[in-house]
């Protein structure tokens, strides 16, 4: 026996007490009798002090002493199981969407690994814990760390397997600071990972995975011509199986259905799927069917029809400028562009000598010479290379500049910031003495040849598509899983600020934080999402499961491994057990307490009616 | 206070009840009761041999013409007997409230006015710790209303010193609880020398006469403050019991021996009805015709 609290045990000492107060203190009542004589006994006198006497066992006694020794132990809250082995078990559940996979009339991996864990819950020793961890890109307590085995049964019940492919090492890593040096860790997969992993040792490792016939849509994009009014929408469907398969295609919009194929696909083959929809849908739902497919996840797409995000350009070039021209041209092959006026406009293309406007929202490209004096242009440079280019930019994201000739070069004399350089000389950069997003193109288009390299209609496109961001609302309105989703609120709305910024999804409803840029943080479910602005919708966008790694299934396998190292058994167990031993103590101190109320009550009674 | 011969129970016992007659003729003036010798009254007792000096009227002429011998008729004696009331007022009598004291003091007034009633001449004897002991002739019984039982010697040492005052061939009625160290066959001898008759009368209140178990008590003796811690368990009342059985057997065997009575009494039961059950069932009373 061992007990949680042995300070309670200095209640015992409450029994000698109760025995000397019995022994020294008793009050018995005197009697005036005559003939002493006949009870027996020699008659006393009285002398000073007190002598000690044969301790009367009465039930009084017996039930205060009963009373404090009770109440003691329940204080020291006794352990009566010491010798009983308990165990901590950490269960790490693979949370891969793939474990939602379903053999032909067997149950799925994530039934299969419920009733696994169950099948060791049953082993472990009465009063073990347990603690489940979900893996995903931030693994996810389930359900502990370190509780009654109930609470994790009932945790599995609502699991829901439907993570993107991700790494375990973070779920491990968790799982091992929760095992510290005694804890047991169990793995369930459906697939064994490389042994090259760095698995925990204390890790035992069970896949209950089977290789299974999967296809998939891999892929959906939905462009939207706002010339035309029709929509596209673009699919792949992979074949992942071992057997070629025929999928059926089917897209409809509420109960409309809007097209319908069927695909023949070899063994690990794909195929793209183009139609064309009409505007005006708002969304359409994709599926695909066919006889051999093992994972229902990947089978679904739901698609929203983007908006049309008109970016407005106003052109300050001179008719004579040699940068008009190819600026014209480079413009032409943009949609969803207009020309506008420089107060209406997000993107102003102008002379570099002439300062932009500071004007927040505003984007603006100046184009040399820098100084167009016939002095200046004479000294100005012409550089081939090499270039130093910011490739993180994404002014040049694509941008190579591979034999293009900076001609017409002169000194810049700003403070700016080095997007492509050469040596010291800034052939673009960012001036950063200005609230607009300027950029500095130092070249003179009569002297340089990058109006005919493919790189400048690159740079013109990244261009507007950095103020096209720059637009409020949504950039984009279909997701992948796990995918950041950026947005910028409409900046009327960010003067208001007093409702609430919410994202809502299957009747619940998450606060987003308020900025020029919200940030919704990774989603992981499937699914149309709507952001509010209080009452107010700003948009609504898709999260659909794409994930070829995950919807090939060939890989599965059952498996196992042990633990490389056996942890020591817990010395660790619950209270719980034994909470009735504690109210059975309490229920005897209530009673002795109780009945030694009687018993000295019915003593006063009988003193108050004895002679 | 109020005088214990208007006491309604005693008035109400006197009305109900008279004194038995001693079972041995004990000797007195003339009066209702015969004596135990020869006397002048009428009823014949035996015959014997003149002899000088014996009054010849009572000699029987014919019995001397039938036989040549002078016989003398024998005659009873008329007596009025001589009642002492012996009343243990020591301290003991008071335990147990108001109720043993009330009843001995009309124990007392009850005897002494039934003796009075056939010219018994009574007399109640205090035994106190007054020496020699105080005497209450019937005019003075009312002072029994007054009896403080404070006394602290015991029946017995007092009527070994001899400081109680007894006649001889009286009819004694001791009233006592008789809880006193004592040998009931010496102590009744010295109480029935040269008496006519001995009754003792035991009066003990409930508690006395069946205490019941219960928790520890200081048990002190009122007399001799001699005083013990007593666990009132049980096996120490049936020992008590025992003892005082043991008690009244044998005083009750003692006054068998010495032709007289013994009577436990209850006092907590009342006047009236100790002497409808307990006294006439003694012998002591007899209902009044």
């Amino acid at each position: 026996m061992t007990f949680a609290n042995p300070w309670g045990l200095l209640g015992l000492l409450a029994l000698p007490a109760i025995v000397i107060l019995h022994l020294y203190y008793r009050r018995f009542p005197p009697l005036l009798i005559g003939g002493l004589h006949l009870w027996g006994v020699q008659a006393q006198v009285r002398q000073a002090g007190r002598r000690r006497e044969r301790l009367p066992i009465t039930a009084s006694l017996l039930l205060e002493l009963l009373a404090a020794a009770v109440l003691s132990l329940v204080l020291a809250q006794p352990h009566l199981a010491e010798s009983r082995q308990v165990e901590h078990l950490i269960v790490v559940l693979d949370n891969s969407a793939s474990m939602q996979a379903r053999p032909p009339g067997k149950k799925s991996f994530r039934d299969a690994a419920i009733d696994e864990i169950a099948n060791r819950f049953q082993k472990l020793p009465a009063g073990s814990v347990a603690t489940l961890i979900v893996t995903g890109r931030r693994p996810e307590l389930l359900a502990g760390p370190a509780t009654s085995l109930a609470k994790p049964r009932t945790a599995l019940e609502a699991w829901n397997p439907g993570a993107v492919a991700h790494d375990f090492e973070p779920a491990w890593d968790l799982a091992s600071q929760l095992a510290e040096t005694s804890g047991r860790i169990l793995f369930v997969t459906n697939h064994l990972p490389p042994k090259q992993s760095p698995t925990p040792k204390a890790m035992e490792i069970v896949s209950l995975g089977q290789p299974l016939e999967n296809t998939a849509i891999t892929a959906a994009r939905w462009i939207f011509d706002p010339k035309t009014k029709q929509g596209r929408v673009f699919l792949r469907i992979a074949n992942f199986g071992k057997k070629p398969a025929d999928v059926q295609v089917r897209g409809r919009h509420g109960d409309q259905q809007l097209f319908a194929k069927t695909l023949s696909l070899n063994a690990g083959a794909d195929a793209a799927l183009e139609t064309d929809v009409r505007g005006g849908l708002g969304d359409l739902a994709v599926e695909t069917s066919s006889s051999a497919d093992g994972l229902d996840i990947d089978n679904h797409v739901t698609l929203i029809e983007p908006k049309v995000r008109t970016v407005t350009i106003a052109l300050s070039l001179p008719a004579d400028h040699a940068a008009l021209r190819p600026v014209r041209r480079a413009l032409a092959g943009i949609t969803q562009t207009q020309l506008g006026s420089p107060a209406d406009a997000q993107l102003l293309i102008g002379p570099a000598n002439a300062p932009p406007p500071s004007r927040p929202g505003l984007t603006w490209l100046g184009i040399g010479p820098i100084d167009p004096s016939d002095a200046a242009r004479k000294k100005a440079k012409d550089i081939i290379g090499p270039y130093l280019l910011e490739k993180r930019h994404p002014l040049l994201d694509g941008v190579v500049l591979g034999g293009v000739v900076f001609g017409g070069v002169q000194p810049i004399t700003v403070e700016a910031t080095p997007l492509v350089s050469a040596g010291k000389q800034l052939l673009l950069c960012r001036p950063t003495e200005t609230r607009t997003a300027a950029y500095l193109l130092n070249l003179d288009f009569a002297r340089s040849n990058l109006a005919e390299s493919p790189d400048w209609p690159i740079l013109v496109k990244n261009l507007v598509e950095i103020c096209r961001d720059g637009l409020p609302g949504l950039k984009r309105w279909n997701y992948r899983l796990n995918e950041e989703i950026t947005f910028r609120p409409d900046s009327a709305d960010r003067s208001g600020g007093a409702d609430r910024l919410t994202l809502a999804f299957g009747g619940k409803t998450q606060p987003l934080a308020r900025g020029p840029v919200v940030e919704i943080p990774p989603l992981q479910q499937t699914g149309i999402y709507e952001v509010r602005d209080g009452d107010r919708s700003i948009g609504r966008f898709a999260v659909n499961f794409h994930d070829p790694v995950e919807s090939n299934l060939s890989t599965l396998g059952p498996g196992l491994r042990d633990a490389v190292s056996e942890p020591p058994t817990l010395g660790y167990r619950l209270d719980d057990p034994f909470s009735w031993l504690i109210a059975a103590g309490i229920a005897i101190i209530l009673a002795a307490v109780l009945v030694d109320w009687f018993v000295l009550d019915r003593t006063a009674r009988a003193r108050r009616v004895a002679p | 206070m109020k005088s214990v011969r208007h006491d309604p129970e005693v008035q109400q016992a006197l009305a109900a009840y008279r004194l038995a007659s001693p079972r041995l003729p004990v000797a007195g003036s003339s009066g209702e009761l015969l004596g135990r010798g020869t006397g002048s009254s009428l009823e014949f007792q035996e015959y014997r041999e003149y002899l000088p000096g014996d009054d010849i009227r009572h000699v029987d002429w014919s019995a001397y013409a039938r036989s040549d011998a002078l016989m003398v008729r024998l005659y009873r004696d008329e007596i009025s007997p001589r009642t002492e009331i012996l009343l243990d007022a020591s301290r003991s009598m008071t335990t147990g409230g108001e109720t043993k004291p009330r009843v001995a003091r009309q124990l007392a007034a009850v005897f002494a006015l039934l003796s009075a009633r056939v010219g018994g001449r009574p007399t109640v004897v205090l035994l106190d710790d007054a020496r020699p002991s105080r005497t209450l002739t019937l005019d003075a019984l009312d002072n029994l209303s007054a009896l403080p039982f404070s006394g602290t010697a015991t029946l017995n040492e007092l009527v070994a010193e001899n400081v109680v005052p007894l006649k001889r061939q009286a009819v004694r009625i001791v009233v006592s609880d008789f809880l006193f160290p004592h040998d009931p066959d010496t102590l009744v001898r010295r109480l029935s020398r040269e008496s006519g008759a001995l009754w003792l009368v035991q009066l003990l209140n409930e508690w006395e006469a069946d205490p019941s178990p219960s928790e520890g008590r200081r048990l002190i003796d009122v007399e001799t403050q001699g005083a013990v811690d007593l666990l009132l368990d049980r096996k120490t009342v049936a020992g008590y019991r025992e003892r005082l059985a043991r008690l009244q057997e044998g005083l009750g065997r003692s006054c068998r021996c010495a032709h007289g009575r013994f009577v436990t009494l209850i006092a907590d039961r009342g006047l009236p009805s100790l002497c409808r059950t307990d006294l006439c069932a003694a012998g002591l009373l007899v209902p009044a015709a």
